[in-house]
């Protein structure tokens, strides 16, 4: 039973960007994405089972989950880069492939605001590449869903 | 650096971005790629070129009169870097809402 739906857009190139509210105070939502015992409970695609995570919640600390989905085992670990309870959390986020080898480090960042009875999280996901630092696209959102258009005729054809 | 990086790297400039937007009309000569843009012909060749290197462009046609098409291939990785991340964080968002939801509500709408 889901009454709110996220707002996509894509601010640059690589990154992607989600908002919503949350029918609750900022702190409760700080817990439920930090504490083990309560990311259990959400994270990971739709179908993802058996939830196993780590996380020592502090600068510089190291967090993990493990999760069934897709038909295997999936593995994602990051490390805390920025804390802020509970308002700003910044992380790095990679993927290990079946030999524990560690992909591309991406980089996310979690804002929680109060809003009217609740709470605005945005989260950023973004591909961290030197090249792009000092470059931001503007209006991309059109571009890529006109490429994701074209990508999505020329798989139909 | 590797491929997907690559492909970021050649989308992150507006020119080269406004250059693919055009070809999603379907393949064009130089001359028409050129003819929008307030840059000079050899700044126009360097764009087209860092984008026929990451292999978002290919260049078809004949030696003399090249045409230059979008190629789906390179395009699906970015694309589906951003859309898996999007259906990751989706459903997570969907399933921490419900969870909120669940905890609000059994402590009579205070958390």
């Amino acid at each position: 039973m889901t009454e709110q739906a996220n707002e996509v857009d894509f601010p640059a190139p690589e990154q992607m960007r989600l908002s919503r509210w949350f029918p609750a105070p900022p702190a409760l939502l700080w817990r439920f994405w930090t504490d083990p015992d309560q990311i259990v409970r959400w994270f990971g695609p739709a179908g993802a089972d058996q939830r196993k995570v780590e996380a020592d919640l502090r600068v510089g600390g190291a967090w993990g989950v493990d999760f069934q989905a897709y038909g295997g085992l999936r593995r994602v670990r990051g490390e805390y880069l920025e804390l802020d309870e509970p308002h700003r959390l910044v992380s790095t986020w990679a993927w290990l492939d079946d030999y524990g080898v560690k992909g591309v480090e991406s980089q996310y960042e979690l804002a929680l605001t109060g809003e009217g009875d609740g709470v605005r999280l945005i989260l950023t996901h973004t591909l961290p590449t030197a090249e792009l630092a000092s470059q931001h696209g503007q209006g991309w959102a059109g571009s890529m869903q006109s490429l994701a258009d074209y990508v999505a005729e020329q798989n139909a054809a | 650096m590797d491929n997907l990086s690559q492909t970021f790297s050649a989308l992150a400039d507006p020119t080269r971005r406004a250059i693919l937007q055009q070809l999603t009309q379907g393949g064009a000569s130089f001359t028409d790629l050129a003819r929008p843009h307030q840059i000079s012909r050899p700044a126009v060749v360097k764009h087209i070129k860092a984008l026929e290197k990451s292999g978002l462009v290919e260049r078809t046609g004949s030696a003399t009169r090249p045409v230059y098409q979008l190629s789906a291939a390179a395009l699906r990785e970015p694309v589906d870097w951003l859309s898996n991340y999007q259906q990751f964080w989706d459903s997570s968002l969907d399933r921490l809402d419900d969870y909120v939801r669940e905890v609000t509500e059994q402590k009579g709408g205070k958390a």
